[in-house]
């Protein structure tokens, strides 16, 4: 298996102009959970003592949900896609034999390793801004570190699991059915 | 780890490697079922290099899928090395094929983000071969196949006869009984194709590896040790040696 | 599948050219629909991601803009009509939750003004009230011993007309006046005991006089301007001069310049960036797009319609734009409506849609460009032998 997940850095490694892209969506989505989830305490806590007069604490709640969802497809979406251009490479390593479950490690690491380096990088990103902001003064007041952490180990996570969910179904349906449906033309 | 398949020894000749008898393949299109395939028995021996002929459409390449596993049959049954493999899940059929067969495609079907010699040697890295060793072992194969001075090279750099010549180092490395392959010219010129066959047959011949093409190439059918003839699905013709020319392949 | 996405009626190359511009568009645009209807997982998915950014940078952008318009009646509530304005050396800061200008340091001290001018110092700070922040305001030309109340702090802290409520000890009389912001305003000494000194002065020079600014200037340790982007530095008092400031009043434009620092901040942040994130999906989609229709493309370029795949393409992602602005506008406004109602005034709202309504154009514009560009750039022939 370590040897499987050896091909899979080299694969993610030599493909990764196929990378960028996805990765781009992925770092600005992640950037924006962050932002949205470090603010969120702040606004609660002010919107708590406002009463009635702000629901504005909901609404970032519903907005970060919102931003969670689009994340989490569009990493799903480039994910699938990853796998779909490897489908003849999938084809040939079942055609060669090669045991099922080293073929779905070797060709799902690209797309989770994209996804979390992504999210990572629009996380960081987006800390880097939010600590500006705080130091000069124009975020008022700014996040707590614990606050921060946490969002962008979220953040992190939900990337990975939805690029792990979404390119482990069709890698795996793939290795299931005959070799002949990867290795020919798309139906 | 590659699974490991019980066999039932073979009752019958054990000399074949590859015993077909009464093969179907169908496959529904909307509303049509094509008879891919129809009653195609076959058997194939070790030694020999036995060429598929017939027009578009006859069903020669879906009956070498079906040879070599990468397809499964809707009826009939199929032998391979004694295996029965009419109730292997693709996992051990898999397996069968890593030890006994290798496969060379029209379009190459190399992959693109690994050099030649990393291609070459893609079969065999879960086996339990040091990776220098199999370094070692790839390069000789490409230079069997006068590759070794482009070993480094990716697909892209490499000409198409160039590719098909990775792709047959690929294909034997694994000191396969068995070699498919699927019109090896068809995407090459005169030249490029002349040599493949040339390599394919000496390769095959010195490794003691039996070989199934399907072809149009007369340069190829010229090399055969036994012609089939297939035509809408059936077996229609079964000669010794290569087909003397009669009409278009 | 190929075949699938051509029309009959495009397979005359022709026949398109000679058809009048509207004609044409209308054509295009049909065709456009019909070959979206045939990819509909790409449609859909394309759409969504689309749609949803856009709800998003509604939602932030209608909250943005209704404390904007709050903004802006702020200074006319808690400043009002005053030739000149001074603040403290710390500044003034809009609380967007409240609505309220409120001063961030005390009431500053002014020596050798001219006589005759006359000078009030209102106080302001933030008050709590049963757990609830309210703005309170001391006057010092106020009735005796009332509060008056804004119709929102009215809401908030549930005082009706008439009632009484005790403020630092003493007892008020409420009195509920209209206004935007939550606020309540009483007499400089009830105000004085709750909120401290923070403060600023308004002053009325006498009527008639002229070089208010001048006057103004030989005021030690005052910085006087007519600008209202310019805030305090931190260690003098600004004066500002409200008076002359031709087109524009000084109050629009200090409203203005309020309103924008308040996008600015973090709603803007929220909203730009998901901006960003709209446009980095759209652009992907597109690029996979077209990626995977490759050969398509190059057999509509080898039967002689190379401009029109351009075209097609282009009116394609417009077509997918102007669904998801309508898909995404409604989830923000629904979204908007079940959560926050009658928190934001529908002209922010529709604010909020306009305004995204002109990033839309561009943006979608500069993610169809790159490929097409890409697409254009390909012979035929390549293209052809694409899988």
């Amino acid at each position: 298996m370590m040897k499987a997940f050896r091909y899979g850095l080299r694969a993610a490694a030599r493909r990764r102009r196929w990378a960028v892209l996805p990765a781009a969506t992925t770092a600005t989505g992640a950037g924006l959970l962050v932002v949205v989830l470090c603010l969120l305490p702040d606004i609660r806590r002010q919107s708590a003592a406002f009463g009635n007069a702000s629901d504005l604490a909901r609404i970032t709640v519903i907005v970060s949900l919102v931003v969670v969802l689009v994340g989490a497809i569009e990493v799903a979406i480039g994910a699938t896609r990853a796998v779909g251009q490897r489908r003849t490479e999938i084809g040939i390593l079942s055609a060669s034999g090669t045991n099922p479950a080293n073929v779905v490690a070797m060709i799902l690491v690209e797309p989770v390793l994209s996804a979390v380096a992504g999210a990572a990088v629009g996380a960081i990103l987006a800390v880097a801004g939010i600590v500006a902001g705080g130091v000069s003064g124009a975020l008022h007041p700014a996040a707590k570190p614990a606050t921060v952490a946490q969002s962008v180990v979220l953040t992190v996570l939900l990337a990975a699991g939805a690029s792990l969910l979404a390119s482990v179904i069709p890698v795996v349906n793939a290795v299931r059915r005959p070799p002949v449906e990867s290795l020919q033309r798309r139906h | 780890m590659a699974e490991r398949v019980e066999g039932k020894d073979m009752t019958t000749a054990p000399e074949h490697l590859v015993a077909a008898e009464s093969l179907y393949k169908l496959y529904r299109v909307g509303d049509t079922v094509i008879h891919a395939v129809r009653d195609v028995s076959l058997t194939v021996s070790s030694g020999e290099f036995v060429c598929l002929m017939g027009p578009s459409g006859s069903g020669k390449t879906t009956l070498l899928h079906l040879l070599g596993g990468l397809d499964r049959p809707t009826r009939g049954t199929l032998r391979i090395a004694g295996q029965e493999t009419n109730d292997l899940t693709e996992g051990q059929f898999a397996a069968l094929r890593h030890s006994k067969i290798g496969f060379i495609f029209q379009s190459f079907n190399l992959i693109p983000f690994l050099s030649a010699v990393e291609n070459t040697e893609l079969p065999l890295i879960f086996e339990d071969v040091s990776r220098p060793a199999l370094r070692t072992r790839a390069l000789a194969m490409l230079d069997r196949v006068g590759l070794s001075h482009r070993a480094e090279h990716p697909p892209a750099r490499l000409s198409g006869g160039e590719q098909q010549r990775v792709a047959i180092a690929r294909a034997l490395i694994s000191n396969p009984s068995l070699v498919l392959a699927d019109e090896p010219t068809a995407n090459l010129d005169r030249r490029a194709g002349r040599e493949v066959v040339r390599q394919l047959r000496g390769l095959c011949d010195e490794m003691d590896v039996a070989v199934v093409v399907c072809t149009h190439d007369p340069d190829v059918a010229a090399q055969a040790t036994r012609t089939l003839v297939m035509e809408d699905g059936q077996a229609i013709q079964s000669d010794d040696g290569p087909r003397v020319g009669q009409g278009p392949a | 599948m190929v075949t699938a996405a051509l029309e009959p009626n495009v397979a005359d190359p022709h026949a398109s050219e000679a058809a009048s511009g509207r004609g044409r568009g209308l054509k295009l645009l049909r065709f456009g629909v019909r070959n979206l209807r045939r990819r509909p997982e790409y449609t859909v998915l394309s759409v969504t991601g689309i749609a949803l950014v856009i709800a998003v940078v509604i939602i932030v952008q209608s909250i943005a803009t209704s404390f904007d318009i709050a903004g802006t009646q702020a200074f006319a509530d808690d400043v009002g009509n005053t030739p000149v304005w001074v603040v403290p050396a710390q500044g003034v800061t809009y609380n967007p939750a409240l609505g309220a200008l409120l001063p961030n340091g005390a009431a500053p001290s002014l020596q050798n003004l001219p006589p005759a001018w006359t000078v009030r110092m209102t106080l302001g700070g933030i008050w709590t009230y049963r757990g609830k922040h309210v703005a309170l305001y001391g006057i010092s030309t106020p009735a005796q011993g009332v509060a008056v109340v804004s119709q929102r702090a009215s809401e908030s802290l549930g005082l009706a007309d008439g009632s009484a409520i005790s403020i630092g000890g003493h007892r008020l009389t409420v009195r509920v006046r209209g206004g935007n912001g939550t606020y309540i305003r009483v007499p400089a000494g009830v105000a004085r005991s709750v909120i401290g000194d923070r403060g600023w002065l308004s002053i009325t020079p006498p009527a008639g006089v002229t070089g208010v600014g001048a006057a103004l200037s030989r005021v030690p340790g005052l910085m006087v301007t007519t600008q209202p982007t310019r805030g305090a530095d931190g260690r003098h008092p600004l004066a500002y001069v409200t008076t002359g400031g031709g087109l524009f009043t000084f109050q629009s434009r200090y409203s203005a310049a309020l309103g924008g620092r308040v996008s600015g901040s973090l709603l803007g942040i929220i909203s730009k960036i998901a901006l960003v994130l709209g446009f980095v999906i759209a652009v992907t989609s597109f690029l996979a797009a077209v990626y995977e229709r490759r050969r398509e493309f190059g057999i509509l370029a080898s039967i002689g319609l190379s401009d029109e795949v351009l075209y097609f393409f282009l009116m394609e992602a417009l077509i997918i734009f102007a669904a998801a602005y309508l898909v995404g506008a409604a989830i923000g406004i629904a979204l908007l409506v079940l959560v926050l109602p009658g928190q934001l005034s529908l002209s922010s709202v529709l604010q909020a849609c306009a305004l995204t309504l002109t990033y839309l154009p561009a943006l979608g514009i500069f993610a169809a460009l790159v490929p097409t560009h890409r697409i254009v750039q390909q012979r035929p022939a390549d293209l052809l032998r694409a899988e």
